[in-house]
């Protein structure tokens, strides 16, 4: 070759060669330094690696609120508007603010609101009388469905009674609604009772790192109250599921290997892989419990290894071994039960209906467990699938939607849905889901299906507080008039009922007297379209009103939501967060629209509500006055 | 051929069809894509090596007979094997088909070879 062309060629080639070793994209040093290390050496891979063999799996996932669930915070991951925001809240000043593609916010040191008062009389004049101002940076998110939170790691001038930067990621207090497109203290997105006081500070690394994050290793303190966070990934992603895959990844590196594996599958062989875990394919128990390690109310057995370590359960192991599931009981005897109790004395009956039933979103695994008869053969995946899935909303299993998802293995009522319901076939009433999981769990604003799968009962509402499906759909319906169909076509035996449970319907003694998260549950369903459809909807307004003015914001916020879907109400226009007064001018301009509207077009001593719009005060303010004022506090 | 494999994948793409464009698609995307790549080149570069032939006057007998033939195996091997490849994936691996690539390949490479050599001889003597 002549000379010329080589040496042509070589240059060209160590140019191109030194333009890929010297080029790199942008790295944000600041943002990497604050968020969680990298894990290495515990057989983790993470999802770019699966990608490669899987694209369509990953796709599905990377679709998903999974993997949202925890996101650097980025202009593209970042919701929640931080131009140049100034809120308060609780007497405290926050603001917020852009610097090009990072987000600050300066605001009171959380950690001064939960310094312990023994702390306190240590420091005596060291502690600061008002919270010291910090300036941080946003670094993470959490959640892209509902709503999103956020990240900072408190900065060094924070310092003076506590260590300055404990490597703690601290929650933003405020959270970004995403469909009203508003901030709201952290505090008011609980289901929770009123409170003046300002919450210390919820660390990500110990509380949240579990379940929001592959394999995260907290390594907290002793003391935990430093950190050193090390996490495989951001985001709930594969090796969540199933498990870490560097085995995996290593044995499928040969393709005689792949191409063998396919064509064992192409033969119908389908056996589990070893090298990794699969719930689609592992033991019906082991499968659930992949899901159950997070959707689960419990705590892990270990907390020692787990402030240290992690989360020691890897999908495929007896989720028994690592975590203590916490169900209802009268007699608590599990220790981890009893500590809970101790700081946390309303634990159980703030998460359960009365009788065992999960209410809070989320624990879907405590309703399998509850659901007697399902728990041998059913799995998540009967209903659910993580990688084909209709929406990202429910990720249910487009092939068994709807009733299919029943009548796959309750054959017998495949052609003869409707002699089973005694309604129409087609009606709401004839899906199986209405009846069987209805919508008695809280979380998000919003009510959620009850994983526990069960028969509609009026005993059980009554006994336990926990609205049946019959009410729920036909909200302007008596507990008694439940009872009497329930008897009449089941042979389930007549409730003794007092006076109001025969005559009022259930809807409205469940908002007017019941404890909030009846409350709130009532009130979404004012918004359930199924219920609308059955109930009317010309006679909620008052009790929507009623909701508007609750103790409980989060009711409010719920009960709004469902209002402003009634005709006349569109354009409504209500702050649950406003000061009473101003909510109960509200509540004024609501029945004023009511009227205006038309009024009740079904009407009855039984609705307190007679045809002329007359709301029965004197029933409604008994009924009000007997309210269960317990407080309750759902711990998402 | 080559020509109306690429109109396909361009009304393909004109029309999104999940098919071939969707991620978890991607495999056959890049095998189709692949196909038509390689099928079109190695075309051009059959008639580049047809058009230098008389560059080679003294380029007989059977190596130039050899080298043309593999360029032609290494025409119709590499292409059908993307495209076969493409029709039934395996997640990120593409079908059986895709076996003729290698030997095509090699075809190739024993094409470029002679070449390269008979006009090593050209270029000393020039």
């Amino acid at each position: 070759m002549d000379r010329r062309y080589l040496i042509v060629f070589i240059v060209c080639a160590v140019i191109m060669v030194g333009t890929g070793v010297l080029w790199s994209p942008d790295v944000d040093e600041d943002l990497t330094e604050d968020l969680p290390g990298q894990v290495t050496g515990r057989g983790f891979t993470t999802s770019v690696t699966c990608q490669a063999c899987h694209p369509a799996q990953y796709d599905a996932w990377h679709r998903s609120y999974h993997r949202t669930m925890t996101q650097v915070a980025t202009p593209s991951t970042v919701l929640g508007a931080f131009d140049d925001i100034v809120l308060e809240d609780r007497g405290y000043r926050y603001q917020f603010e852009r610097r090009g593609d990072e987000i600050w916010a300066e605001m009171p040191d959380p950690f001064w609101f939960e310094t312990p008062p023994w702390l306190m009389e240590i420091l005596d004049d060291d502690f600061p009388e008002s919270p010291p101002r910090i300036e941080a940076r946003v670094v993470m998110s959490t959640g892209s469905h509902h709503m999103q939170n956020y990240w900072v790691r408190r900065p060094d001038q924070g310092d003076g009674y506590l260590e300055p930067d404990n490597g703690a990621l601290i929650q933003l207090p405020w959270i970004w609604l995403i469909h009203e497109e508003r901030w709201i203290p952290n505090q008011d997105s609980f289901l929770g009772p009123p409170s003046v006081s300002v919450e210390g500070p919820v660390r990500w690394n110990g509380d949240c790192s579990a379940c929001h994050s592959v394999a995260t290793e907290p390594r907290a303190s002793e003391s935990y109250d430093r950190f050193d966070t090390r996490t495989v990934e951001l985001g709930i992603a594969c090796e969540a599921c199933h498990g870490p895959a560097e085995e995996h990844v290593r044995f499928y590196q040969s393709p005689v290997r792949r191409y063998l594996q396919y064509f064992r599958k192409l033969w119908g062989e389908d056996a589990p892989d070893p090298t990794i875990a699969n719930p689609a394919k592992l033991d019906q128990r082991r499968s659930v419990e992949t899901c159950g390690q997070c959707h689960s109310f419990g705590e892990w057995r270990d907390q020692e290894g787990l402030r240290r370590s992690g989360v020691p359960f890897r999908p495929g192991d007896e989720l028994d071994e690592y975590r203590s599931v916490f169900l209802h009981t009268e007699d608590p005897e599990d220790p981890l039960l009893l500590e809970m109790l101790e700081t946390e004395p309303t634990a159980l009956d703030d998460r359960f209906w009365r009788d065992g039933t999960i209410r809070v979103a989320g624990r879907e695994y405590n309703g399998f467990l509850e659901s007697s008869g399902h728990t041998d053969e059913m799995t998540c995946l009967s209903c659910h699938s993580m990688h084909e899935y209709e929406t990202p909303d429910t990720q249910l299993d487009p092939n068994v939607t709807g009733n299919r998802s029943c009548l796959g293995c309750h054959t017998d009522y495949v052609d003869e849905v409707s002699e089973h319901t005694r309604h129409l076939p087609e009606s709401s009433g004839s899906e199986c889901m209405n009846c069987h999981m209805p919508h008695t769990t809280y979380g998000l604003f919003s009510a959620m299906r009850s994983h526990r799968i069960d028969n509609p009962s009026a005993r059980v509402s009554l006994e336990s507080g926990r609205p049946n499906a019959c009410n729920l759909c036909h909200l302007d319906e008596t507990l008694e008039w439940t009872s009497q169909y329930l008897n009449e076509w089941y042979e389930q035996p007549l409730v003794e009922l007092d006076e109001d449970e025969r005559a009022i319907a259930a809807s409205a003694l469940w908002i007017l007297r019941g404890d909030a998260v009846q409350r709130t549950i009532l009130g979404w369903h004012m918004g359930w379209d199924a219920a609308r459809e059955v109930s009317g909807h010309t006679w909620m307004a008052p009790y929507l009103t009623q909701l508007l003015v609750d103790p409980y914001s989060a009711t409010r916020q719920v009960a709004y939501r469902s209002m402003v879907t009634l005709p006349g109400f569109q354009d409504f226009e209500y702050d649950f967060l406003a000061p009473l007064s101003e909510r109960e001018e509200k509540t004024n301009e609501a029945l004023e629209r009511w009227i205006r509207a038309g009024g009740p077009q079904r009407a009855g001593a039984h609705l307190l509500i007679d045809e002329e719009a007359w709301i029965d005060f004197e029933e409604w303010s008994r009924l009000l006055a007997e309210r269960d004022q317990t407080p309750v506090t759902i711990i998402e | 051929m080559f020509l109306t494999l690429g109109l396909i994948l361009e009304t393909l793409h004109g029309f999104k069809v999940g098919f071939y464009l969707d991620v978890p698609n991607s495999t056959r995307r890049l095998m189709w894509t692949l196909a038509h790549a390689h099928g079109t080149l190695l075309s051009i570069l059959n008639l580049v090596l047809a058009m230098s032939i008389r560059l080679l006057p003294d380029w007989e007998g059977t190596n130039r007979t050899l080298a043309s033939r593999c360029l032609l195996g290494a025409l119709v091997l590499m292409p059908l094997g993307f495209f076969l490849g493409g029709i039934f994936t395996y997640g990120g691996d593409p079908g059986i088909g895709v076996i003729l690539v290698p030997p095509g390949g090699l075809l190739l490479f024993l094409s470029v070879l002679l070449t390269a050599k008979a006009s090593g001889g050209l270029s000393r003597r020039g």
